[in-house]
């Protein structure tokens, strides 16, 4: 019992010690000169001021705290109380700064009100107005990020109030992103990861808003689901870093609709970001038919997306029936061949008459064997330019396109010798090496146009077989006379 | 009166190169006939199936040339390729008075066969050409059809996969007609199938004529009676053949 009571006044001696203790410097001691706000301190010759709202105090999340808990170390009746070092220091109660700022590395190694003010804890998170993120009047909440973070980044700020993720937000539509939202993701070169895997974030990232969220599901999730099994996509995940994703053709924080004039995915400009890679056959393009239509402001030009897919490319257009059963194409061998994305618009009789064009079907009737030639080339090959590179972008105008018969079936045709390696090479893609080469059903043609080798050489053929008959007779009959001869000595 | 021995002209190794080489060619020939005059109807082969046959048989004729290559340098058998230069012109001559007379008037050969000379001068020479210049040439330009994109990109202005083309199918059109006269000349023997049974068993028959002029019946007569004889002792032959076999690989 004794020992029990023993325990209890050392208790309250050590409490009671403890509360006098930080009692010798309330907040309220603090406030007495700093709620005056004529309080200023001279430092390297700058007016500092010292105020302190005690609203702002009482307000903020660290309204239970002392401010000795913050300003550590000084001496109170010494005035101004500490030699040297006045700054806070954070970091000593919250832990794993770096991990709670991964998006800015400069910011993660602040540990207080230290360093470049607009990127040490203070130049965001405020002083003694600390709120909590969650508290949408902070300027950290996620609504307000996107005023905060442009005061260092004017730029990216403008361009996201492009963007119609700001325009969606001013709209107050709870699921538009801000600044933060993203940010808190490794997407960027700052959270010193490597190239690929900042590119496979960003592509999570956008997808898990675009894709899995059903209700904000756009009508191109169907294509996004694809995505990753389309040229780019299965190139990102093999490695290869410089596979485009979402960003490099939506663009950063300027995400604009394709409907917007300015979009860099607009119909008028997509060929602009599918140039930034492929240059060439991009400049092909602006140069043909379909190309110079565009630039003339025609919106029913084809555009890039327009024939390869927006997300993927396992898009067919809805083309009527009746385009097939007039022309003899065969549906399958239009759709391998990718001609379904010309027919789509050339057959359209509506379309045509606006430009003066005449439909596939009509404008191919002067070929021989038509069904023949639908089944075995490819729009590109006569209505694309086959000089090199030969990269079948250039789509002709028509008095350029290859009308001659000779100009592929003839023996010395540059046409022949490209198409018949494409479809060697097509066919050893299309079903691996060795079936590829063997089950091609690629064949020089040319050869077997010339009715005059043909002739003679079946004449050569014919007189060898003449000749073997006529002497296999002769032998015969000479055998049989020396036979008779010797029966006759007999 | 003559005299009938057999002389083990063929090893195996030989025999079944040159029947599965045959094959191929014939498989070939009739393929590559169907592809090159195609027309809208199908010709011996569907167009689709002749190419496919071709691409097939075409592998394997490469594999069997490399096979034959290998057991020609092995045993030693190129040299019965190399023509001969001295006297050429007489020789050539002479066979070639023998098929357009000779023949006729029943005349032994002018060239006796043996194993260390299986071939007359005109075989030396069209086996040489046949074997050492159209096959590999075919062979070649044969893959180069197959890979389009090792043939030359131009050739004198024009596309190389044309003249590719054209090489193939002269060359395939000439061992074409070398197939046929191979087969009818191969009825030259000492009977008409003589020639092609020898293929089949290895041994070679062979007739020694005396100095009085043989005829042509009692040849045959002798050899009924021998190939009967072959059939009874057809065991002991194949143990021969192998005996043969490996005396001609460690040769």
């Amino acid at each position: 019992m004794y020992k029990y009571l023993l325990l209890l006044f050392a208790f309250f001696y050590i409490v009671s010690f403890s509360v006098q203790n930080t009692n010798s410097q309330s907040n309220g001691d603090c406030l007495s000169c700093h709620s005056d706000p004529d309080i200023y301190m001279e430092k390297n010759g700058r007016k500092v001021r010292l105020h302190v709202r005690k609203f702002e105090l009482a307000r903020s999340v660290h309204s239970k705290m002392l401010c000795i808990n913050c300003h550590v170390g000084f001496n109170a009746d010494d005035i101004p109380h500490k030699e040297g070092d006045l700054s806070v220091n954070c970091a000593n109660c919250h832990s794993n700064l770096k991990g709670r700022h991964p998006w800015h590395p400069s910011m993660a190694r602040a540990t207080g009100s230290k360093g470049t003010p607009d990127i040490n804890c203070v130049g965001c998170h405020g002083s003694h107005n600390i709120q909590s993120p969650s508290d949408p009047n902070s300027p950290l909440h996620f609504t307000n990020s996107t005023e905060f973070c442009g005061r260092c980044h004017p730029d990216a700020k403008k361009e996201h109030l492009q963007s119609e993720h700001s325009i969606q937000y001013v709209a107050h539509n709870p699921n538009a992103p801000t600044c933060i939202y993203c940010h808190k993701q490794p997407i960027t070169k700052g959270n010193q990861i490597s190239e690929l895997e900042k590119k496979l974030n960003q592509e999570r990232l956008c997808l898990s808003c675009h894709l899995h969220i059903t209700s904000i599901s756009s009508q191109y999730a169907n294509s996004l689901i694809n995505y990753e099994k389309s040229v780019h996509g299965s190139a990102l995940l093999a490695g290869n870093t410089k596979a485009a994703m979402c960003v490099d053709c939506h663009g950063t924080h300027k995400l604009q609709k394709a409907s917007h004039p300015e979009s860099r995915i607009n119909h008028f400009n997509i060929h602009n970001v599918c140039y930034s890679c492929h240059s060439e056959v991009s400049t092909e393009y602006i140069e043909s038919v379909h190309g110079k239509s565009l630039l003339s402001g025609n919106l029913d030009a084809p555009n890039c997306t327009y024939c390869h897919g927006e997300h993927n490319i396992q898009h067919v257009p809805d083309i009527p029936s009746t385009v097939f059963t007039k022309s003899g194409m065969k549906f399958n061998v239009v759709v391998n061949n990718k001609m379904v994305y010309c027919v789509a618009c050339h057959a359209d009789e509506e379309m045509m008459r606006k430009y003066g064009i005449a439909t596939v079907d009509k404008a191919h009737r002067w070929l021989p064997r038509i069904s023949s030639h639908w089944d075995r080339v490819r729009c590109i090959d006569c209505h694309s330019s086959i000089e090199p590179p030969n990269r079948s972008h250039d789509i002709l105008p028509p008095e350029k396109t290859v009308k001659r018969c000779e100009t592929c079936h003839s023996m010395n045709s540059m046409l022949m010798n490209t198409l018949y390696r494409h479809q060697k090479t097509l066919s050893r893609e299309k079903y691996g090496f060795i079936n590829g080469t063997i089950l091609s059903d690629a064949y020089v043609i040319g050869v077997t146009r010339n009715i005059y080798l043909n002739m003679v050489s079946i004449a050569i053929f014919a007189l060898t077989l003449l000749g073997i008959i006529v002497h296999a007779s002769l032998r015969a009959y000479y055998s049989f006379k020396r036979k008779k001869i010797a029966e006759k000595k007999v | 009166m003559s005299n009938v021995r057999k002389v083990y002209m063929y090893p195996r190794w030989l025999r079944f190169w040159h029947w599965i080489n045959a094959i191929l060619f014939f498989l070939l020939i009739l393929s590559g006939v169907s592809m090159q005059y195609s027309d809208t109807s199908s010709l011996l082969m569907p167009f689709e199936y002749a190419i496919v046959t071709h691409n097939v048989c075409g592998i394997l004729l490469s594999v069997v040339f490399l096979y034959y290559l290998y057991f020609n340098i092995k045993t030693r058998n190129y040299k019965q390729y190399i023509p001969q230069l001295r006297g050429a012109k007489e020789m050539y001559l002479k066979q070639m008075r023998y098929y357009l007379y000779g023949v006729f008037k029943g005349e032994p050969h002018p060239f006796e066969t043996t194993p260390e000379n299986k071939f007359n001068p005109l075989q030396r020479l069209t086996y040489f050409l046949i074997m050492f210049l159209a096959v590999p040439g075919i062979i070649i330009t044969g893959w180069l059809l197959m890979f389009p994109e090792l043939a030359p990109e131009q050739i004198m202005g024009m596309g190389g996969v044309w003249p590719m083309a054209l090489l193939h199918i002269t060359i395939g059109f000439f061992l074409n007609l070398f197939f046929i006269g191979h087969i009818y000349l191969a009825t030259h023997g000492e009977t008409a199938t003589a020639n092609f049974k020898s293929m089949i068993n290895g041994w070679h028959l062979h007739i020694e004529h005396s100095a009085e002029e043989s005829t042509g019946s009692e040849i045959s007569e002798d050899v009924a009676i021998n190939s009967s004889e072959q059939s009874t002792t057809d065991k002991s032959n194949q143990e021969l053949n192998d005996v043969e076999d490996k005396k001609s690989l460690n040769q």
